[in-house]
């Protein structure tokens, strides 16, 4: 894109965004597209984890599933806490990284398919013990979870309808956004997007792989906390199914149909995988036939994902032409 | 050029073993500042090896490595090798083939610029006029191979010719601000005009005041830019001197021609 569109562009997209709860006609649809938002928060946190450091993650939910317990925890009647909104959000984001470095710690040797078996487990473990950890003392509520949560409310004014969850989460994905941006062009994204092409020449090049590593493991599992704590507020409610596997290969396919590594990719990712679901609402029997027919052609047709960091694949460069000509 | 009297980099009785198989025995090398040093020898003479033990890829299996003012790095992990000073590049290319042309230099970067998560998450003033400077020295060394590199920073890698991807390497390696580089096969695939491009490129190289190992079967490239040759085979150091002295050793053509060679000679 020239730069003089780009300058025009995030403008364009922020207000447009701000725009959408004035032109959706009802809740469901704006409750659908603020799912949409939570979804994308995640899969910007997961593309952190798969896309830039090209770790195969495949145990991601229980990142999800952390955050939201924390936050009921502490903002609930369960345990009888009622922590501000904020401060309970950072809770959530500051334990889910510890967490995120924790369950990075023992697999940092590992790669490639023996990660995504390791991770897997950690993902079912979480979901586990979630649905168990109420004997015998109570501590996750078991398979009824947790309810009566606390709904955000900041400076008197507490959250109720759809469209003001929307703006709250689009203000954390939008800040997901940023500092996907931001650690992807600094040192930090350098250090990963090396350690996914070839560990060996990053690890020449001086980078600690370790730390790298880690670092990718507890930013991206901050993200999901986030989403976490947003989802426990916004559904007033947690339980371990909202946990499943499922979830992960959810998230993981937003990332890998919008384009491993591409930022905008992985939100239109997470905007088709929450949205056509719930166009083909009416076929409901034929839903998931339908939906799995259609990745698999994307992934026929366009494997790199529909907005790839790669691009199309390039043709031969016109400089690298003259230059073999001159010789 | 100065030649201080204590060698910077100094090897003592390095061996590497794999199993049974002795690929370096007893290897004592000496590389003085401002060298630019050959190593020639036929394929699986240990030369690779030697680069890999070197920067620590493999662990040593019995030996001593002191360069310049640390006393024995032989026991480190890649990344900590890379930090007291020796860079290295890869025989088989393995550049960071989907990152641009920039990212590849400015990823060598990483060890030398210290901004954590969080000043970059906020973009802090540290922060960004770090990652300012790094681009801009990273140009710096893109520059380092003329009009090669520069117009082609935001292509991908993968997308360079072959000579350019090892020139990539190069400056890729340079990012590190090394003391000592390691060069494995820098004129492999290169026509005789690149190669001979490249041969300036690596006095241009030692004279920014860096000290250069390479490997090489190019003898043209050996003769023209190394200051010593040091021949190995079987793991060993057959023997080392000027080009030409080791080029007529009868224990060097012996090695690559074979025993009735060197009676003959």
């Amino acid at each position: 894109m020239p730069a003089k569109w780009q300058r025009f562009s995030v403008p364009a997209i922020v207000a447009l965004a701000l725009a959408i709860p004035a032109v959706v006609p009802n809740a469901y649809q704006m409750g659908v597209i603020t799912r949409i938002c939570l979804y994308a928060l995640l899969a910007l946190g997961l593309n952190i984890v798969v896309g830039f450091a090209g770790l195969l993650d495949l145990g991601y939910v229980a990142f999800f599933g952390i955050g939201s317990y924390v936050y009921a925890f502490l903002a609930s009647p369960h345990f009888g806490l009622h922590w501000p909104f904020l401060l309970a959000l950072s809770a959530s984001v500051v334990t889910t990284a510890i967490f995120g470095v924790l369950i990075g710690a023992p697999t940092l040797r590992l790669r490639g398919d023996y990660l995504a078996i390791v991770t897997l487990g950690f993902g079912e473990i979480t979901y586990i013990l979630l649905i168990n950890l109420d004997r015998p003392i109570n501590i996750t509520g078991g398979p009824s979870g947790i309810v009566s949560i606390d709904p955000p409310s900041f400076l008197g004014i507490t959250l109720r309808d759809n469209w003001q969850y929307y703006y709250l989460i689009l203000a954390l994905m939008g800040a997901a956004v940023a500092l996907s941006r931001r650690l992807r062009d600094s040192r930090i994204g350098w250090a990963w997007q090396a350690i996914r092409e070839d560990e060996l020449a990053a690890q020449v090049m001086g980078i600690n792989t370790v730390a790298a590593k880690l670092q990718a493991f507890a930013i991206g599992a901050s993200f999901a906390g986030a989403g976490g704590a947003l989802l426990a507020s916004w559904q007033r409610s947690v339980f371990p199914d909202n946990f499943l596997f499922t979830e992960s290969v959810n998230i993981l396919a937003m990332v890998i149909l919008g384009g491993v590594g591409s930022i905008p990719g992985v939100i239109l990712g997470a905007a088709l995988i929450v949205a056509l679901p719930e166009i083909f609402r009416d076929f409901a029997l034929y839903r998931l036939l339908a939906f799995g027919l259609l990745l698999m052609i994307l992934m026929i047709f366009r494997p790199e994902g529909l907005l790839s960091f790669k691009g199309p694949p390039e043709e031969a460069d016109p400089l690298e032409q003259v230059t073999a000509e001159r010789q | 050029m100065t030649m201080s009297d204590r060698p910077l980099l100094e090897v003592r009785g390095l061996s590497k073993d794999f199993g049974g198989l002795h690929a370096l025995q007893g290897i004592d090398i000496d590389v003085h500042a401002g060298e630019i040093v050959g190593i020639i020898g036929p394929n699986g003479s240990g030369k690779t090896t030697f680069f890999n033990v070197l920067s620590g890829i493999f662990p040593a299996s019995a030996g001593t490595i002191r360069f310049a003012e640390h006393q024995n790095i032989t026991r480190l992990p890649p990344h900590r090798v890379t930090r007291c000073g020796i860079a290295r590049t890869f025989q088989n290319q393995r550049l960071f083939n989907q990152m641009t042309v920039l990212e590849n230099v400015c990823a060598g970067m990483v060890s030398r610029t210290r901004a954590g998560l969080l000043p970059i998450m906020l973009a802090l003033p540290g922060a960004r006029a770090e990652k300012a400077a790094a681009e801009q020295r990273a140009m710096e060394l893109l520059g380092v191979f003329g009009t090669r590199l520069v117009p082609r920073r935001d292509r991908r890698a993968a997308s360079l010719s072959y000579a350019n991807r090892r020139r990539l390497e190069i400056a890729r390696a340079l990012a590190t601000g090394p003391r000592l580089l390691l060069l494995d096969e820098p004129a492999a695939g290169m026509n005789p005009s690149e190669t001979r491009e490249l041969m300036s490129d690596i006095v241009r190289i030692r004279d920014r005041g860096l000290t250069i190992v390479l490997i090489e079967h190019d003898m043209h490239l050996v003769k023209g830019v190394c200051s010593r040759v040091i021949a190995f085979d079987h793991g060993e150091k057959l023997t080392e001197g000027t080009f030409g002295e080791v080029r007529n050793h009868p224990a060097v053509i012996e090695a690559y021609l074979g025993h009735r060679a060197a009676v003959a000679a």
